[in-house]
């Protein structure tokens, strides 16, 4: 499944996250400031949700993408609480329903109640912690997995397409391939805390 | 009013949950994405736009199986050229003489994909053609190997293909060699299955579908796949056959537009009648009955392949 041809690929992806990261530490002021930081979530999202259309493709497995705007959104969730998670996450799946061709607001309800759901681990003082251990994956993967139960709950809804195929096809895969990823940014965070 | 603001306050997290679960439930009641018009075409643009500066980049993982999908191509076509060549002569001639007009001679407009849209399970296909290479909503798209999807929604310079790998796929088909009618869907991966096809008609493995007159969306005899398995149900009537798609999808670089749009009219007539089933009835009574087949459609539900009651008549369901 993977080669070396996808090296240049993940190093690009890898270099750029890691320049993102280096940045937003130099401006420590910038993250301090409550309206600043806000602004840099949406511009974050904004980012991310082009990303998700135009890049995130390139990196597609027997057509399993990873969904990174959840992974975004969950972050925010795990750093700010439950409240500006699930704006976040509503934001992320208003943008990623505008960016690809879904219906609007099917996205946006799942990860809503998927970055509620992650709201309940956000623990005050102790946000690095969570998010460069472990316990993020497995964060991750829960809610990729509830988000895309109630994603395909919707989708299929009008179908008769069997849903537990489906959902382990597309769903499962897509859940496991998110939490793949979300190693990303558990590492870099991982390595800064220490 | 103030316990409440305060029962409010107290529980904001669950509160703002509800507002944006009713907010996402008011925004699908918008539908597709496409109904969005003027908003949706700005984003389909700028997406496109984006798309096209990053189209150079290949795709690794489709490189492989391209290889090996033109390989297998140039084989096919070059045992084909010869029988072709000696078909275009002899087809000539017997349309002169029976003055046959040939039913799928539309205009086409070639377009190049600049963009594929992967979300989850849904499949898209961004072209770098537009309205103003009078390319509009609704027309098919295929190309030298058959039928790819129909345009999605189109902006100025772009357009988005919805292509067969689509749960909302329905589309009226025919086995090419005993003309024998089915509804093709797609139920996951990369197969397509033609359904409601009778046991008691001739099919094979290996015959070629195609589409079907019926159809209100794609013009009639495009390839759609070729039946590689016949899936017997033992409690029904009808075999389901698995189809392999002609068309290689992850490996498309450039398409067909058919520059022929769907019959409005019939379009709007046949949406009519989806309403119609839908609807539903009330007694004299009062009592709500569900929704009842008309009297035009005589053919009964059958039981699915998951022992689902299908209403079978509805072919080509979502205009396909």
């Amino acid at each position: 499944v993977l080669s070396r041809s996808h090296l240049p690929y993940f190093l690009l992806v890898t270099v750029a996250f890691f320049r993102t990261q280096t940045a937003f530490a130099d401006r420590e002021a910038v993250m301090n400031n409550p309206v600043l930081r806000y602004i840099a979530y949406a511009v974050a999202a904004a980012a991310l949700a082009v990303a998700t259309v135009v890049l995130v493709p390139f990196i597609a497995v027997y057509g399993v993408v990873p969904d990174i705007m959840l992974i975004w959104a969950i972050w925010v969730a795990l750093n700010e609480g439950q409240m500006i998670g699930m704006i976040a996450g509503f934001g992320a799946g208003l943008a990623f329903d505008v960016v690809s061709a879904d219906v609007i607001g099917s996205n946006a309800l799942a990860k809503v109640i998927a970055v509620f759901i992650a709201g309940y681990f956000y623990l005050e003082t102790r946000e690095r912690e969570i998010t460069g251990s472990l316990r993020f994956l497995l964060i991750v993967a829960l809610c990729a997995l509830l988000h895309n139960v109630l994603y395909y709950s919707f989708y299929l809804r009008s179908t008769s397409i069997e849903f537990l195929p489906f959902f382990l096809r597309y769903g499962g895969l897509n859940a496991l391939y998110t939490t793949v990823i979300s190693l990303i940014p558990m590492l870099l965070i991982s390595r800064r805390t220490d | 009013m103030i316990r409440i603001l305060e029962f409010i306050v107290r529980f904001k997290e669950y509160a703002v949950l509800c507002v944006f679960i009713a907010l996402s439930f008011l925004l699908m009641t918008f539908g597709n994405a496409a109904k969005l018009g003027g908003f949706r075409i700005v984003v389909i643009s700028g997406i496109g736009t984006l798309q096209q500066v990053f189209a150079w980049i290949p795709n690794p993982i489709t490189v492989a199986s391209e290889n090996t999908a033109l390989r297998a191509m140039n084989y096919r076509l070059a045992r084909e050229i010869a029988q072709t060549r000696r078909a275009v002569s002899e087809n000539q001639q017997l349309r002169s003489l029976l003055r046959f007009r040939d039913s799928s001679d539309y205009g086409v407009r070639p377009a190049e994909i600049v963009g594929r849209i992967m979300d989850k399970s849904r499949y898209y296909l961004m072209l770098n053609a537009g309205v103003l290479d009078s390319i509009y909503t609704g027309m098919p798209v295929v190309n030298d190997l058959g039928l790819v999807g129909f345009v999605f929604s189109a902006a100025a310079h772009h357009a988005v293909v919805q292509t067969l790998l689509d749960k909302d796929t329905r589309i009226a088909a025919k086995v090419q060699r005993t003309r024998t009618n089915g509804i093709i869907a797609w139920e996951g991966g990369n197969a397509l299955y033609l359904t409601n096809v009778a046991k008691a008609e001739d099919v094979k493995v290996g015959d070629i579908v195609v589409t079907s007159e019926y159809s209100s969306r794609y013009p009639a005899d495009i390839p759609i796949g070729q039946v590689v398995e016949r899936l017997d149900e033992p409690t029904t009537l009808f075999w389901t056959l698995r189809l392999q798609p002609m068309v290689h999808f992850p490996s498309l670089q450039y398409v067909f537009v058919g520059l022929e749009q769907p019959d409005a009219e019939r379009l709007m007539v046949q949406d009519l009648l989806e309403q119609r089933l839908r609807r539903p009835q009330v007694s004299r009574s009062g009592e709500v009955l569900p929704a009842q087949r008309p009297p035009l459609l005589p053919r009964p539900a059958r039981e699915s392949r998951r022992g689902v009651q299908r209403d079978t008549t509805r072919d080509d369901t979502s205009g396909q």
